[in-house]
């Protein structure tokens, strides 16, 4: 008989095995997380920390302001980018015009520009000695600018603009990812049941696409926040204008970081906003058949007036500024190179590599550390290391700068009473505070997308690689990195591309007088130079274009049922809105 | 060749996420020389002890002892990785390496093999007949390919214990069977502790030398397979087999008294409730000639056809008292091997065969 015997069993334990105590993935993960967070408890730290009564001037004479005109901005650029988006969206999915296969790509090029970019750009454009005032002036024979009004492109009205026309293909994408996953089965219905197209779309449409809208408007706004080249340009004083002028002219860094806590209770607002707006509702497929969509034919004038709709967010957004810049930088590139061009590209360059393989690395390792143990804790770890995408950089950057500096500190305090050697700022003001304030807020832009490409690879995957004697390391390089080659190639791109378009954080940490491509166009384009430093914004644009490649083959594939069923959403850092279960 | 790596578990219990006990209390010792199947419905447990033995569960309560090593002993903290346990894992979706052609598939367990090893995996390779495959990447094998190429990753590396997770459940039937005697055939050479998870009791039946009966969690029978078909140990293994007959009664003197006769019930208590199951298969129908009534009335209870299925190999007959309106009466079902349409309504005789009829107490 093989019933168990359990007096055989104390001869059977002649080799004890190892306990398993340290691990290695564990102890990683709660490290990186510790220190991914240490900037925003920083700066949570210091606002909190009794200190001067700067606080309650701030709140008397500016905070008031910045409050309005932040929340000015936001629902400017939040009720523009939903009508474009969403316009968008709904046209390229479900109708059929011209030019319809073309938009559907092109219309996320914006993406590729930064705001202040564009910002610069405008102002070079709209402002009085600029050609549209010029041949306005010519044609109507007015001579000043008393002669006629014109609306002034450097206010809280054209910084709405500005970001607008970048920012609504974060909702677009998302919006059409929507649409697309939506079975038309139930938009057949509703048709049948006598709704018109019209209605159809604002009762069935619209509301199944609500959670994903939602998020490509919180990402958007949440970009919005971050911004600094537009605001600090048109001289708009939101939020983090507001932290850089505190900080840099009143030279009060609890101050700068009192007002960090107010902007991070927007960034809380908008997450607790995202959350309500998708109460009681998952992402499901609504039915599990899907058929080629039918789209509504749109003839004649309503087909153009369609072309139209979707042509002049990728003209304005994308292909004037971008004309303009191509222009400039070809009359002027000789000089550009004469003026460190090439020194500030390396910059860039190195810069955004350096933490774009930073991000990679780390971002497996966390997201393969979940996979082996995909304990509540350790996701929870994860999901704080992810945090630094939603704050917006000028806050990081406070808290890096406070952080770097109490261990700079420490360290030099540690070393002269240990061996009478000042060891000076080893981190604060050095390539290494940039890269790590950029790792910060980029991590979850790596994580999220590795950890998307990871559910590809089946679990019993996993148990097949470590049942024939793999160790977790092995597993991960053998089994899992081939898999996920394509995953780590675009969380690279988006993180390179990020950091090079990145200007507050850029400017708060770099050491001095170093210069990236962004803070250079900044520099040279608010001292009114923007032609000189073209072929640098012309560089950070043709960058931006390489994520608009890998984003629209994503949402490619994107439909049920396709080849290869991705959700477009999981690989943008939506997913930071995503309850930890 | 391996000489037997058993595999041991000792008072095994295992929850999910604080949920109620998978795994209740097992305790149970895997043979080397016997192809053991656990066996039970979806959601019993049977997978859960499949990985804990694998190691790709961590072990919450009890011991796990593969051949003379403790490999896992919850109250000591001790967790042996999978990769240091020496078994080997089919997986119910196979879980092929799509990057890796096949023969790298089947040498993925092995590091430094010797001149022989890679030889004996060649000849193997040989004998499931993919050899001129073996640079092909598995999205283009068959199901039944690519079970093959599972099998043999698993293999190779020479585990002491083979694991295997509904391996065959992906497969169709035609293929099913042709798939299961090959793995025997191959794994009958290797004198290697086969563990196999099924839901599938013909399966069981067909494969095992032994089968362990799980039902929430715990083993509630094991023996060979016409031990557990024979004699099983209570109603939940008895009506694994297929749809039973169920009847009541009480228990009076060591038997139960039905409408269909008195069965013993000898292990019983007197006066409790019993319940009767009788196996389709174990009801022989005559049809009654047509003739004075009484003629046959020694040799079967009388009763009369409600309706008739034909399977094919077997039919299915539904059987109801005479004179009762059939929505009175719950039907009879009888299994009648071969091609048996009697006309509905036609009087029958049926005997029943005390081997097919179980009885256990009524809860």
């Amino acid at each position: 008989m093989s019933e168990h015997h359990p007096q055989d069993e104390e001869t059977a334990l002649a080799s004890k095995p190892r306990r398993s105590s340290f691990n290695p993935w564990q102890t990683g993960t709660f490290l990186i997380a510790a220190l991914i967070a240490l900037p925003l408890v920083t700066v949570l730290g210091i606002a909190l920390s009794p200190s001067d009564d700067m606080w309650r001037h701030l709140a008397t004479t500016v905070l008031p302001h910045y409050i309005a005109t932040t929340l000015g901005l936001m629902i400017g650029v939040g009720a523009g980018i939903f009508i474009i988006g969403v316009g968008t969206a709904w046209l390229t999915t479900m109708c059929r015009f011209p030019g319809r296969r073309i938009f559907q790509w092109a219309l996320l090029l914006p993406l590729a520009v930064p705001a202040y970019v564009i910002a610069y750009v405008y102002t070079d454009v709209l402002e009085y000695a600029g050609p549209v005032q010029g041949l306005l002036r010519d044609l109507f024979g007015w001579t000043s600018a008393q002669d006629y009004r014109f609306p002034e492109i450097r206010s809280l009205g054209g910084a709405i603009s500005m970001m607008t026309l970048v920012l609504y293909p974060y909702v677009y994408l998302l919006a059409r990812a929507a649409f697309l996953e939506q079975s038309v089965c139930c938009l057949e219905v509703s048709r049948t049941l006598g709704r018109g197209p019209w209605r159809s779309f604002f009762t069935v449409a619209l509301p199944l696409a609500r959670p994903a809208i939602v998020i490509g408007l919180t990402l958007a706004l949440m970009e919005t926040l971050n911004d600094f080249g537009t605001v600090d340009f048109f001289a708009v004083s939101t939020f983090t204008a507001g932290i850089y002028d505190v900080w840099f002219n009143m030279n009060n860094r609890a101050g700068a970081a009192q007002l960090a806590v107010v902007l991070l209770t927007f960034v809380l607002m908008l997450i607790a906003a995202e959350r309500w707006a998708r109460r009681g509702q998952r992402y499901h497929h609504t039915s599990t058949k899907y058929r080629e969509l039918p789209g509504y034919r749109l003839r004649g004038g309503r087909g153009g007036l369609a072309f139209l709709a979707c042509l002049s967010p990728v003209v304005l957004g994308f292909a004037l500024p971008f004309g303009v810049l191509v222009n400039y930088a070809l009359d002027h590139y000789e000089q550009a190179l004469s003026d460190n061009f090439l020194l500030y590209a390396w910059h860039s360059l190195t810069l955004s590599s350096l933490c774009a393989g930073a991000a990679v690395l780390i971002g497996l390792f966390m997201a393969y550390s979940v996979r082996l143990d995909p304990r509540r804790f350790i996701k929870a770890a994860t999901r704080f290391a992810s945090i630094g995408y939603a704050v917006p950089g000028a806050v990081l950057a406070i808290g890096t700068v406070i952080a770097l500096a109490a261990i700079d500190h420490a360290l030099d305090d540690f070393s002269m009473n240990l061996f009478g050697i000042s060891t000076g700022l080893l981190f604060s003001g050095t390539i290494v505070a940039v890269v790590f304030g950029y790792l910060v807020r980029f991590l979850a832009l790596s994580f999220g997308t590795i950890e998307a490409g990871l559910t590809k690879v089946t679990a019993n995957m996993d148990g097949a690689a470590r049942t024939l004697g793999k160790s977790p390391g092995a597993t991960l390089r053998r089994v899992h990195f081939p898999l996920i080659k394509t995953s780590i190639l675009t969380a690279a791109i988006l993180v390179f591309v990020d950091c090079m378009k990145e200007l507050p954080m850029t400017i708060l940490l770099r050491p001095f007088n170093y210069e990236t491509l962004a803070t250079y166009v900044h520099q040279f384009a608010s001292d009114g130079l923007l032609e000189e430093s073209a072929l640098g914004a012309v560089s950070i644009v043709a960058a931006g274009i390489l994520p608009v490649i890998v984003l629209s083959r994503t949402i490619a594939q994107s439909r049920p049922g396709s080849e290869q069923t991705r959700e477009p959403h999981k690989r943008t850092p939506a997913l930071l809105l995503e309850t930890p279960t | 060749m391996n000489t037997g790596t058993r595999l041991l578990f000792e008072h095994v219990s295992h929850a999910y996420d604080n949920g109620p006990d998978v795994v209740r209390d097992v305790s149970y010792t895997v043979e080397p020389d016997a192809f053991t199947c656990l066996l039970g419905p979806s959601g019993c447990g049977k997978t859960t002890l499949l990985r804990l033995a694998a190691g790709l569960e961590t072990l919450q309560r009890g011991r796990i002892v593969i051949g003379d090593r403790l490999v896992a002993d919850a109250q000591a903290r001790i967790q042996t990785p999978p990769e240091r346990r020496g078994i080997g894992m089919v997986f119910q979706d196979y879980a092929l390496f799509p990057h890796l052609t096949i023969l790298e598939n089947i040498t993925f367990g092995l590091d430094r093999p010797t001149p022989e090893h890679v030889r004996w995996v060649r000849d193997l390779l040989d004998r499931i007949g993919l050899t001129e495959l073996k640079d092909s990447y598995p999205h283009v094998l068959s199901g039944g390919q690519q079970q093959r190429v599972a099998l043999l990753r698993a293999i190779a590396p020479r585990p002491g214990v083979l694991l295997l997770d509904e391996p065959f459940s992906d497969l169709d039937v035609t293929l099913r069977a042709q798939v299961r005697e090959d793995t025997l055939r191959i794994l009958r050479d290797l004198n290697i502790a086969s563990l196999m998870v099924t839901h599938d009791p013909e399966e069981a039946m067909y494969m095992a030398d032994r089968i362990l009966v799980m039902e929430n969690g715990r083993i509630v029978q094991s023996g060979t397979p016409e031990q557990t078909y024979c004699r099983p140990a209570n109603a939940y293994v008895a009506a694994l087999f297929g749809p039973v007959n169920r009847l009541r009664g009480m228990v009076d003197h060591g038997q139960v008294e039905t409408p269909l006769g008195r069965f013993p019930a000898p292990h019983l208590e007197n006066g409790t409730p019993a319940l009767i199951f009788i196996r389709p298969e174990g009801i022989a129908v005559r049809v009654c000639r047509t003739g004075p009534e009484g003629h046959d009335a020694q040799n079967g209870i009388p009763m009369q056809v409600l309706q008739v299925n034909l399977l094919g190999r077997s039919s299915h007959v539904h059987l109801g008292a005479i004179g009762a309106p059939p929505s009175d009466t719950v039907p009879l079902l009888a299994r009648v091997h071969g091609v048996f349409v009697p006309e509905k309504g036609s009087k029958v005789q049926i005997r029943i065969d005390a081997a097919h009829v179980f009885v256990f107490a009524a809860e």
